[in-house]
């Protein structure tokens, strides 16, 4: 969520000035914005920043001490983030506050980033509320095609699996739906990557591990990979997913995430079972199934998640829709 | 690759997972091989190493060496039938040097019996080698079968078909 903010967050800025606000600490700089803290950082948080703070009590927020300028035409707050929407209203009185989504609104005027091919679907849900689609920009690094991730010595092609176990270091021991993979295609070089580390597996055998230091690291492995199944895609909008479709790379994931609707959007296949998920890499192992795939995703891709320039637009679109022409930006 | 004990043990046997749904029994994940079952390459035959040709060689040297050495020998000691001083000193000089030649000749043959022995070790080793080449090829291919054959079964049997990523809400990070 903290990439689909700051991607919004910079597409606003060719727009109008963007304040960031975070929960607690100290105001920092971050490269791009001035972070503007609200409220005290968590007793419990170390000074690394490493645990998040918490918002203020929105009384507490309408003191003297309250944030400068007033005046914002909208705000743009996480989903799934309860404090942040009645503190909007007070920090910035008046103006429109839009919920930063996966797909649709929790009956909130909302952005979604996610990308839902389906629109009958989605305008089928139980929302009242508008929603925008504006997508991201989740940039990819085009050198990575080009180049062979040193680990990768004596593995040719492979297949790409995105683990599913959360944190660092994870067991060297794959997991059940991995191992499940390994076993059905023995013969074949599969790289798993989890836990900050890769390994490449044949004939259910480990033959090589490395660590996965970069995100230029990742973009190796993925733009080398013959397809990549992501077993846990982000639950906004699936950024390795995207950035594997950028690549040209094909896409299979579990049905129902972030993700799933860029396989339906044509750029992969989706899963809800293990025996599915064999199915979904055998195909992926055909080179004419691939190349269908991988076409399709990364015009889709390109267009939603890698055209800035499109991003302000949609953006611009969204936002005027949202508050009245009138106020200033 | 560590921790394979541990985790292996720690682990059910294959086919007897825990049962999740009344009268289904969800399988327990293919376990893995804690060592690499693909194989490394075969190194090079020891019969073409540089050690082993430079024994030949030098060995054939030798040989060839000492047949000049003896026709060398042989023509210091004259013609035959010459005789007084020289035609003694020939003589001694001959009976010297067919002992040598006896000494030589025992050890040109030992060495040429070890010479033997080292190729047909490395002849027998090259073989070896070859034979455990076809034994890993084969094992990663009963590997490679077993695993795909125990995954199609279990397809077949429908047990991989429970719902694992329900079509809801994504859980990822």
């Amino acid at each position: 969520m903290a990439t689909a903010m700051r991607s919004l967050a910079g597409a606003c800025s060719r727009l109008a000035a963007v304040d960031v606000y975070v929960p607690g600490g100290a105001p920092v700089a971050d490269g791009a914005f001035d972070l503007r803290p609200l409220g005290a950082r968590a007793p419990h948080a170390g000074g690394g920043g490493a645990e998040p703070g918490r918002w203020p009590d929105p009384a507490d927020a309408s003191a003297p001490t309250a944030p400068e300028p007033a005046g914002y035409r909208a705000v743009l707050v996480e989903e799934g983030d309860p404090g942040a929407r009645p503190l909007a209203a007070v920090v910035a009185p008046g103006a429109a506050v839009l919920t930063v989504c996966r797909s649709a609104g929790s009956g909130a005027p909302a952005l979604a980033v996610g990308f839902t091919p389906d629109t009958a679907a989605e305008t089928s849900l139980p929302t009242t509320a508008p929603v925008d689609r504006t997508g991201l920009y989740c940039r990819v690094h085009p050198g990575a095609r080009e180049r062979r991730h040193y680990g990768l010595r004596g593995v040719p092609d492979y297949l790409l699996i995105l683990g599913d176990r959360r944190g660092m270091p994870v067991p060297a021991w794959p997991s059940d739906a991995v191992r499940w993979v390994l076993a059905r295609f023995a013969r074949s070089y599969v790289v798993v990557v989890e836990g900050g580390a890769a390994r490449a597996w044949r004939s259910r055998s480990c033959v090589a591990e490395f660590e996965v230091h970069t995100r230029m690291d990742l973009w190796m492995l993925m733009a080398r990979a013959t397809a990549v199944v992501d077993l846990l895609p982000g639950e906004v909008f699936a950024r390795e997913c995207v950035e594997s479709l950028r690549y040209g790379v094909p896409i299979a994931v579990p049905a129902g995430s972030a993700a799933a609707g860029l396989a339906r959007g044509g750029g992969g296949l989706a899963f809800s079972s293990t025996a599915e998920l064999l199915s979904c890499a055998g195909a992926l192992a055909d080179p004419a199934t691939r190349e269908a795939l991988a076409t399709a995703g990364r015009a889709l891709a390109d267009r939603w998640y890698g055209d800035p320039a499109g991003l302000v637009v949609r953006l611009g679109a969204a936002l005027d829709a949202a508050t009245p022409r009138s106020r200033p930006a | 690759m560590t921790g394979a004990t541990g985790e292996e043990q720690a682990r059910p046997p294959s086919g007897v997972g825990a049962s999740t749904a009344p009268g289904r029994t969800v399988p327990a994940a293919p376990r893995l091989l804690s060592q690499r079952a693909d194989p490394q390459g075969l190194p090079s035959p020891v019969r073409d190493a540089d050690e082993i040709a430079s024994l030949h060689a030098k060995f054939a040297r030798l040989v060839s060496g000492a047949q000049g050495e003896v026709a060398d020998v042989a023509g210091a000691a004259g013609p035959a039938g010459t005789g007084g001083a020289g035609g003694v000193r020939a003589k001694v000089r001959a009976r010297v040097a067919a002992v040598a030649r006896a000494d030589a000749g025992a050890d040109r043959e030992f060495m040429g019996d070890l010479v033997r022995a080292v190729a047909a070790l490395a002849e027998r080793m090259d073989d070896v080698t070859s034979r455990i080449g076809n034994l890993e090829l084969l094992v990663q291919d009963v590997v490679d079968r077993v695993s795909e054959d125990l995954t199609r079964v279990h397809e077949a049997l429908g047990t991989l078909d429970a719902p694992r990523w329900p079509d809801g809400p994504g859980t990822g990070a």
